[in-house]
């Protein structure tokens, strides 16, 4: 490895010393506050390294990684999210919590770790070990009050499935490797595939559509989110989607032709079977973290489609396409939960979650409410929002295609979701009934919130601000 | 299907052979097995001791504590043993990766010294304030 390739690797090695700190710093003098601001000067340091040495073309670390703009753009994407989460651990927790704090953030900064080597990996083995570090280190802040019993309930679902995910791709990686022999992503795949190299094939989707919570594979989706505390959650629906879903369109980019038939029939199935059954079973949520579940399981079908649409036609448009719906799921996700996280407590033993707790929530703290509403709006797609701009490019991209099944299941998906998303935006307008209480003080998380919705409204309204840098920004055309 | 007749039979095969095998032994472990009924044959083995109480009672063991050792120790030696037999290629660079991997072994250590893991009598959880 040489001083140069160390360089490009800066943003991680940032975090691997944050790791250490932080183990120092709870070893030496435990402290909420001290802990929180190492994490958040670890992150924004990251941020500012990645930022300065943004990829403009493809550049190999070692066997095992790679530097490149798509990369480079959900490694953005991943450290806002992981941002976001150390923000909202503090007034979350309070000062007096039962759970310790400095562990959450040593968990926090390891996921974040692994979802940047996976979005940053070329070969089997980095792949997997940092698919491993990700989920490892999110399972544990999944049960991190122990003493919810849904959370514990929540989290061992978690790991029994989440177990079982990681041996059918471990299986199917060892099945491609059987036949083709090599362990680097593109080389593997682009040797001809036999049969056994595409069920290979076959089980590494399965896998990674387990962590995408795509139809067949989406079961455990509901129970882990309302079980886990809240913050958490927010990390589980965003962090580990975006990270597994760069590695996913890296994969499917690569796979060769004469498969592609087959491929886009099989996952043009999961995208209309997500998007439908997610949005038809949010239809009655009463839970606020299941809808939340139901519709991350609707939102991935939806950029599936711009997984189907790369292979169809030319991979520029789409890559941007899905960056930007991603973004703007992101976005709404974060607010969404954000907001939970403002009125909840880690020590109690339910999040606010229930959406009459939430009735009246505009007549007691109106900007909560107004953020979550055009969250809520974001993720329906209506526009002067983020969402709509989003789906637009991905209801052009699928008219262009022709791909006519798809076009009809998100216009039906959509209608659907409408539904349900302005049934909590009606609750949250209806008149108060009992006292909600909010987390007093929080300034900086509060400011990171504003900054979050601003951005959702200005991208939402001047779209161009983002789009036409976009291409730059993901070094494509 | 054929074609895939020709391509998967070895994994078939092996599938087969799966199932002979494990019917095959437990059928003959049930035609060969001795067969004793006396009134303390289905106890539990315990050494020579009746059992006593409950087998289903709750107690931490703090596994992840042991994986941790585990790791600090054990593995340390593992990745150091194939870092000392290449001492001579690997030169400076490998002396400092060496000297990266111990130093966050160590910290690991200091972390689990400092958390009470190493204090036999007490409950292994962090600290509380």
């Amino acid at each position: 490895m040489s001083l140069q390739e160390l360089w490009l690797l800066l943003p991680v090695l940032i975090i691997c010393v944050g790791v250490l700190t932080l183990m120092l710093q709870a070893a030496w003098q435990r402290n909420n506050v001290l802990a929180q601001g190492l994490t958040v000067l670890t992150l924004t340091l990251a941020l500012g390294a990645l930022i300065r040495q943004y990829p403009t073309d493809m550049r190999t670390i070692t066997l095992l990684f790679e530097h490149e703009p798509i990369g480079g753009f959900f490694s953005l994407l991943l450290l806002m999210v992981a941002i976001s989460v150390a923000l909202l651990q503090g007034p979350y927790m309070g000062k007096n919590s039962k759970e310790v704090a400095e562990e959450f953030y040593i968990l926090l900064l390891l996921s974040c770790l692994g979802s940047i080597l996976l979005v940053m990996s070329r070969h089997v083995a980095s792949v997997i070990l940092s698919i491993e570090l990700m989920s490892l280190s999110m399972l544990a802040m999944l049960a991190y009050n122990r003493e919810r019993k849904l959370a514990l309930e929540g989290a061992m679902k978690y790991l029994l499935l989440s177990g079982a995910a990681t041996s059918l791709l471990l299986l199917g990686f060892a099945l491609l490797y059987a036949t083709s022999g090599q362990l680097l992503l593109t080389q593997m795949l682009s040797s001809p595939m036999q049969l056994v190299a595409k069920s290979g094939f076959v089980l590494v989707v399965a896998g990674l559509a387990f962590k995408l919570s795509l139809v067949p594979l989406h079961f455990w989706t509901p129970d882990v989110y309302q079980g886990a505390p809240v913050n958490s959650t927010l990390l589980l629906t965003s962090l580990s989607k975006a990270a597994v879903f760069a590695l996913f369109i890296k994969l499917i980019l690569l796979i060769p032709p004469e498969f592609e038939a087959d491929m886009v029939r099989m996952l043009s199935w999961m995208a209309i079977a997500s998007m439908l059954l997610g949005n038809w079973l949010a239809l009655q949520q009463r839970s606020l973290k299941r809808l939340m579940a139901y519709s991350a399981i609707a939102h991935m079908g939806y950029v599936l489609v711009a997984g189907v649409i790369a292979m169809g036609i030319d991979h520029s448009l789409v890559l941007e396409g899905a960056s930007y719906y991603l973004l703007a799921y992101l976005v709404a996700s974060i607010l969404i939960f954000a907001v939970l996280t403002l009125l909840s407590k880690l020590d109690e033993q339910q999040d606010l979650d229930d959406l009459p707790q939430l009735q009246g929530l505009f007549w007691q703290h109106p900007w909560l409410a107004s953020v979550m509403t055009l969250a809520f709006l974001s993720l329906a797609g209506m526009p002067i929002t983020i969402g709509f701009i989003g789906k637009f490019y991905l209801l052009t991209l699928a008219v262009k295609l022709s791909a006519w099944w798809l076009v009809t299941a998100m216009l039906v998906g959509s209608a659907v979701g409408l539904y349900y998303y302005l049934r909590v935006i009606f609750t949250l307008f209806a008149p108060l009934q009992r006292d909600i209480q909010q987390t007093s003080g929080a300034y900086l998380s509060k400011m990171w919130i504003g900054v979050i919705t601003a951005g959702l409204l200005l991208l939402g309204i001047l779209p161009g601000l983002l789009g036409d840098e976009l291409r730059r920004i993901l070094a494509i055309g | 299907m054929e074609q895939a007749l020709v391509e998967l039979w070895p994994i078939l095969l092996y599938f087969a052979f799966t199932l002979v095998l494990l019917g095959g032994v437990m059928l003959v472990s049930t035609i060969l097995g001795p067969r004793t009924r006396g009134h303390s044959t289905h106890l539990p083995y315990e050494s020579g001791i009746l059992p006593l109480g409950n087998a289903r009672v709750k107690f931490a063991n703090h596994f992840f504590l042991y994986a941790i050792f585990f790791v600090i120790f054990d593995l340390e030696t593992l990745f150091l043993f194939a870092w000392a037999i290449s001492f001579e290629q690997v030169g400076v660079t490998g002396f400092i990766e060496a000297l990266v991997f111990i130093l966050i072994l160590l910290i690991a250590l200091v972390y689990l010294w400092r958390i009470g893991a190493l204090n036999i009598r007490k409950r292994h959880l962090p600290e509380q304030n």
